[in-house]
C-alpha cells in the first residue's frame, strides 16, 4: 500500500492527546516521590511513601486478595471459556441465539447493575441457606462470570482462524480424541490460551465496581482499598500504590509489544 | 461440508454441544441471569424497615424513581437521568472529535509504528480506573497549575478549582473511553480507500466536505462500533462521577448504587437498575438498527 | 522428486512387502448413500471396487459427491447406509484414527504449531512409534521426496509446492494401505502442477500403493489415472480407463465433462445409418439397439477442400459440406468451428504445415463410420 502522508497539524494533535492521556498517570507517579504530604506542591524527592507502603498491613492484605482473586478467577474462566469457545466453534453452523445472548450479557450489562444483582442474590442466598457469604468466594464467582465471555470470544476467534481441515488431518493421522486435544488442539490454540489468561487476569485485577459490591469485610482488593483511602481523604501512599500498578501495566505493555511484533514477523507470510 | 464430522450421530453432536457450552451457560445463568431476575423482581416489592425488600407487591419503587416522595413530586431523579444522558452524549461527541484525527494519524504511520502508537493509546486504559480518576483529582483540585490557569482565565473560581465538577466528570469520561473509539475507527481507516479521498479532495476541495463525502461513509462501521463501546458503558458509569463529580454531578449509576449502600432502599434501587438495563438494551438496539440501515451493521460487534 | 533408480534404493523392501499384502489395499464400496440435511444428496447408492495398487481417480464437478466419497473412505464422514471394505475388512464404522488410510488434504492442513519434521512425524508419534525409528523413517521419506533440507523449517516459510510435498510425506511415512488425495494440486500454478502430476504418477507406480485421487480437472485425471470414475449428482456415471472414458463415453454427461462438444441427437436409426441433426450418418455397426446421441470427436474429423476425393472410399460415406466460422491456432493443432448445414461442429486438425483454412472457406467434412460414437441414454 502506498504510504499516506498526514498534515503536520495531526502530529501536534497526536502529542497533545498523548499528554492528555499520560498526564494524570505522570502526576500520580511524580507525587509518589513527594517528600511532603501534598498533592499540590512537590517538595523534593523521597521514597517515604513506598517505605510506608510495605509496612502497611492493609495494603499488603489487599494486594494478596487481588492476586488470589485474579489468579483463581482467571484459571476457572480460562477452563470454562475454552470449552465454551470450542463449543461455539464446532457448532457454529447451528442457530444459537440464546447462547449468544447469554455470552454477551456479562459484557453489555452495566457494572453497577451486575455488581448489585450479584450482591443482592448472594445476600439473599446467605440469609436463606447460609451459603455464599459475601467474601472472596462470591467475588471469584462474579469475576469468573464477567471474564468468561472475553476468554471464550478469544478462543473462538483463534479456532475460526485455524484451517478446519486440521481437525480432519489429526484424525487421519491416528490421533484419538485425547491425543487430538493434547497434541493438536491445545498446542494450536496456545497463543489464545495465554492471551485469554492474561486478559482475564487483567480484567479481574483492574475491576473495581463488581468487586466493590460483591466483597465482604475481609476481602478488600487493591482497587477497593484505594477507593476507601480516597474517600477517607487524600493520602500520598495511594500515589505509591498507583505508581506500582502503573509500572506493572507498562511492563505488561512492553511484553505485549514484543510479543505482537514477534508474532507479526512469524505469521507475517501466513496472512 | 459438515464440520460435525465423523461417525457422530445427531444425538452425540447435541451431547458435544452440551458438554462444551453447558457449564459456561449454566454458570452465567446461575450467577448473572438469576440474580438479575431476582433484582428485577425486587423492584416490585415494598421497602422494609431496614432497607430490605418485603411483601406485599407494590409499585412504590417506580413512583419513587419517577420523583414522588413524602413531599410530593420533585424533579431530582429526572435531573439525574437527564444529566446522565447529557454527560453521555456530550462526552461521546467529544470522544469522536478527538478519536477521528488520532485514528487517521495512526493509519498514516509506518505499519510497525502503528502497533506502538495503538499501544500508546490503549495503555492508560489498562491502569485501574480508580487510579486514573485519582490522577485527575490531583490535576484538577484547587491550587493546582491547571486549576489556577482556569481561574485566571475566568473559567473556574479559585476556591473551587476544576474539581469536583460536571466538567471533571465529562473529562473523566472522555479520558476513560477514548481508546474504545480510537481502536474501531483505526481499523476502519486501515481499510479506507484513499483514492476516494483524493477524488473527493479533487471534486469538493474543502477538507470538511471531503470528510463528509468520502471519509465518514467509509468509516461508519467503525464509528458505530465505537459508539456501542463508548455510549453504553458511559451511561452506566459509576466511578468517574462518584470521584470527580463530588456528589453534585451524580449519574444514574450512582443514584442506584446509593440505594444499596447508604440509602438502603433496595426496591427503589432495583427500579433504577431496571431503568439502566432498559436504557442499555435500547441503546444497543438503536445503534444496531442504525448500523443496519446505514449498511455497516455487520461490523458492529455487539 | 527422485529419479526411479534413486528411489528403488530408498524403498527397498516396500515394493516386495506390498506385493505380498496387495490385497490389503483393495477397496469395495457397496450401496453407499449419504445426505446432508434433507435435500442435498451427496451420494446415491454407490457401488465401486478399486483394485489394489491402482491409481484411481474420482472425477466430477463440484458437488458431485467425490469429496464426500473420499471423506467416507478416510472415515471423516459416515455414510447413511452401505458398507466400506478395505482389504477385505469391513471398516464402515471404524474411526478415522484407526484406519490404515491417509489423506493429502486440498489445503494440505499442515499443523501451524509444528515444524516440518514434527508435521511429518505426527502420525508415527500418534501411533506410539519410538523416536529413533520415527526419525529414521521421517528422514528417509524426506530424502526420497527431496525435502530433507526443509525438515527444520516452520510451515509459514514454505511455498505451495513445498507444502504439497510435506503433506504427501506426512501421509506416506505411515505406509498406509491406501493414500487418499483431495485435489492436492488445485492450489498450485499451472507449470508446477503438471510437473507434480507426472511425479505423483511415478511415485504411485514405484510404491505400488493404492491411490484414490479426487479432482475436477479431466486432463489431470486422464494423465494420471489407471482408472477413472465419473461422478454426477452422487451417482457414478462411468468407470473405466482413460481411453475408454474418453473414446467411449456412456452418457451425455460423461461426454460433456470429458470435453466433447460435437454431440448430436439421433432421431432414428435404421441398420447402419442414423438420422441426426447433422444429417444422415453411416455407422460401423448395426448392433446395439437404439441410440440417442451421436458423438464425433474433433480430432478424427477429416477436413479437405470441396471436390477433392480422399484416398479412402469409406470416408466418402460420411461427407458433409461445411463453412469455417472461427479458427483458433494452437500451435500443434488448429481448431476450426464449422457451420455444417446450420449445425455447429468443432474440428481439430493437426498442424502439418499445409495451408490452413481461413474463416469463410468452404470445406468438406468427412468422418469414418467407426468414428461415429453412439451414446445410448
Amino acid at each position: 500500500m502506498r504510504q499516506r502522508r498526514a498534515h503536520p497539524a495531526f502530529a501536534v494533535f497526536w502529542w497533545l492527546v498523548l499528554l492528555f492521556l499520560y498526564l494524570p498517570l505522570a502526576v500520580v507517579v511524580l507525587f509518589s516521590f513527594n517528600a511532603i504530604n501534598s498533592a499540590a506542591t512537590f517538595a523534593g524527592f523521597s521514597l517515604r511513601w513506598y517505605v510506608s507502603l510495605f509496612s502497611n498491613d492493609a495494603v499488603i492484605h489487599a494486594f494478596y486478595n487481588s492476586m488470589v482473586l485474579a489468579l483463581s478467577s482467571s484459571v476457572i474462566a480460562l477452563v470454562l471459556g475454552t470449552f465454551l469457545g470450542y463449543g461455539l466453534y464446532r457448532h457454529r453452523g447451528r442457530r444459537m441465539g440464546w447462547l449468544i445472548v447469554l455470552i454477551y450479557l456479562p459484557i453489555v450489562m452495566p457494572d453497577v447493575v451486575f455488581g448489585i444483582s450479584d450482591m443482592t442474590f448472594f445476600v439473599r442466598l446467605n440469609s436463606m441457606f447460609g451459603i455464599l457469604k459475601p467474601g472472596m468466594l462470591t467475588m471469584i464467582i462474579s469475576h469468573v462470570t464477567f471474564e468468561l465471555p472475553f476468554v471464550a470470544l478469544l478462543i473462538y476467534a483463534r479456532f475460526v482462524n485455524l484451517d478446519a481441515a486440521l481437525f480432519d488431518a489429526s484424525k487421519d493421522l491416528y490421533a484419538g480424541p485425547i491425543k487430538r486435544a493434547l497434541y493438536f488442539v491445545i498446542p494450536a490454540i496456545k497463543p489464545a490460551l495465554v492471551a485469554g489468561f492474561f486478559l482475564a487476569f487483567t480484567l479481574s485485577f483492574d475491576d473495581f465496581v463488581i468487586s466493590f459490591f460483591t466483597s465482604g469485610p475481609e476481602s478488600a482488593t487493591l482497587p477497593i482499598y484505594i477507593w476507601g483511602a480516597i474517600r477517607r481523604g487524600i493520602s500520598p501512599d495511594i500515589n505509591a500504590i498507583g505508581s506500582l500498578m502503573i509500572a506493572a501495566v507498562l511492563v505488561a505493555a512492553l511484553i505485549s509489544l514484543i510479543f505482537t511484533l514477534k508474532s507479526r514477523k512469524r505469521e507475517g507470510n501466513l496472512n | 461440508m459438515s464440520n460435525i464430522s465423523s461417525p457422530a450421530s445427531r444425538g452425540s453432536a447435541v451431547l458435544h454441544l452440551l458438554w462444551t457450552t453447558g457449564p459456561s451457560a449454566a454458570w452465567i445463568t446461575l450467577f448473572l441471569v438469576l440474580p438479575s431476575l431476582y433484582l428485577v423482581s425486587m423492584a416490585f416489592l415494598t421497602n422494609g424497615t431496614y432497607g430490605q425488600p418485603e411483601m406485599p407487591l407494590s409499585v412504590d419503587s417506580f413512583r419513587q424513581l419517577a420523583g414522588y416522595g413524602f413531599l410530593g413530586w420533585s424533579p431530582g431523579n429526572l435531573y439525574t437521568l437527564l444529566r446522565s444522558l447529557y454527560y453521555t452524549l456530550f462526552s461521546t461527541a467529544l470522544t469522536v472529535l478527538v478519536a477521528y484525527p488520532i485514528a487517521y494519524y495512526i493509519s498514516t504511520a509506518r505499519p510497525s509504528l502503528r502497533v506502538v502508537m495503538l499501544l500508546a493509546i490503549v495503555v492508560p486504559s489498562w491502569t485501574n480506573q480508580v487510579i486514573r480518576a485519582f490522577g485527575w483529582m490531583n490535576l484538577l483540585a484547587p491550587g493546582t497549575p491547571i486549576s489556577t490557569l482556569a481561574s485566571w482565565l475566568g473559567l473556574a473560581s479559585p476556591e473551587l478549582g476544576l474539581y469536583p465538577s460536571s466538567f471533571a466528570v465529562m473529562l473523566g469520561l472522555v479520558y476513560n473511553f477514548l481508546p474504545f473509539m480510537v481502536l474501531p475507527l483505526y481499523s476502519a481507516f486501515e481499510k479506507l480507500d484513499m483514492s476516494q479521498l483524493e477524488a473527493a479532495r479533487d471534486l469538493y476541495a474543502s477538507p470538511l466536505r471531503a470528510f463528509f463525502a468520502a471519509i465518514l461513509p467509509q468509516t461508519l462501521p467503525g464509528l458505530l462500533a465505537g459508539l456501542v463501546l463508548v455510549m453504553i458503558p458511559a451511561f452506566g458509569m459509576y466511578v468517574v462521577p462518584e470521584l470527580l463529580g463530588g456528589g453534585r454531578a451524580m449519574m444514574i449509576g450512582n443514584l442506584v448504587a446509593t440505594q444499596f449502600a447508604d440509602g438502603s432502599n433496595w426496591p427503589y434501587g432495583a427500579a433504577g437498575s431496571i431503568l439502566m438495563l432498559a436504557a442499555t438494551l435500547l441503546g444497543i438496539w438503536l445503534l444496531r438498527r442504525l448500523g443496519r440501515r446505514l449498511g455497516g451493521g455487520e461490523e458492529v460487534v455487539i | 522428486m527422485p529419479t526411479d533408480s534413486a528411489t528403488r534404493e530408498e524403498f527397498p523392501d516396500k515394493a516386495a512387502a506390498r506385493s505380498v499384502s496387495r490385497d490389503a489395499s483393495s477397496i469395495t464400496l457397496k450401496g453407499l448413500s449419504k445426505r446432508f440435511g434433507n435435500d442435498v444428496v451427496a451420494l446415491d447408492n454407490v457401488d465401486l471396487t478399486i483394485e489394489a495398487g491402482e491409481f484411481f481417480t474420482l472425477l466430477g464437478p463440484s458437488g458431485c459427491g467425490k469429496t464426500t466419497l473420499l471423506r467416507i473412505l478416510a472415515g471423516l464422514d459416515s455414510a447413511d447406509s452401505g458398507s466400506v471394505e478395505i482389504g477385505g475388512r469391513n471398516v464402515t464404522d471404524v474411526a478415522p484414527h484407526k484406519r490404515s488410510v491417509n489423506t493429502v488434504f486440498q489445503s494440505y492442513a499442515l499443523f501451524p504449531h509444528l515444524n516440518v519434521r514434527d508435521n511429518i512425524a505426527f502420525g508415527l508419534k500418534m501411533r506410539g512409534i519410538g523416536k529413533a525409528e520415527s526419525n529414521t523413517r521421517v528422514e528417509q521419506m524426506a530424502a526420497s521426496l527431496k525435502i530433507d533440507n526443509l525438515l527444520a523449517r516452520q510451515i509459514h516459510q514454505l511455498s505451495g509446492g513445498q507444502r504439497q510435498r510435506i503433506a504427501l510425506a506426512r501421509a506416506l511415512v505411515n505406509e498406509p494401505d491406501v493414500l487418499l488425495l483431495d485435489e492436492p494440486l488445485s492450489a498450485l500454478d499451472a507449470g508446477l502442477r503438471s510437473d507434480l502430476q507426472v511425479e505423483l504418477k511415478r511415485l504411485q507406480q514405484r510404491l505400488g500403493m493404492t491411490f484414490v485421487f479426487v479432482t475436477h480437472d479431466q486432463e489431470e485425471a486422464m494423465v494420471m489415472s489407471d482408472r477413472i470414475a465419473l461422478l454426477n449428482g452422487g451417482s457414478i456415471e462411468q468407470v473405466g480407463a482413460p481411453p475408454e472414458v474418453y473414446e467411449r463415453p456412456r452418457s451425455r454427461f460423461v461426454a460433456r465433462f470429458i470435453g466433447h462438444d460435437n454431440l448430436f441427437p439421433v432421431s432414428s436409426r435404421n441398420g447402419y445409418t442414423i438420422n441426426t441433426e447433422l444429417g444422415m450418418l453411416t455407422t460401423e455397426s448395426s448392433a446395439g439397439g437404439t441410440a440417442s446421441l451421436a458423438l464425433i470427436r474433433p480430432e478424427i474429423i477429416e477436413l479437405s477442400a470441396p471436390g477433392s476425393a480422399g484416398a479412402d472410399p469409406t470416408l466418402a460415406l460420411n461427407r458433409l459440406p461445411g463453412r469455417v466460422r472461427e479458427r483458433f491456432y494452437r500451435g500443434a493443432t488448429v481448431e476450426y468451428h464449422l457451420d455444417c448445414g446450420g449445425q455447429h461442429i468443432v474440428a481439430e486438425a493437426t498442424n502439418s504445415g499445409e495451408r490452413l483454412f481461413r474463416i469463410g472457406d468452404q470445406v468438406q467434412v468427412e468422418i469414418y463410420p467407426e468414428d461415429v460414437i453412439l451414446i445410448n441414454e
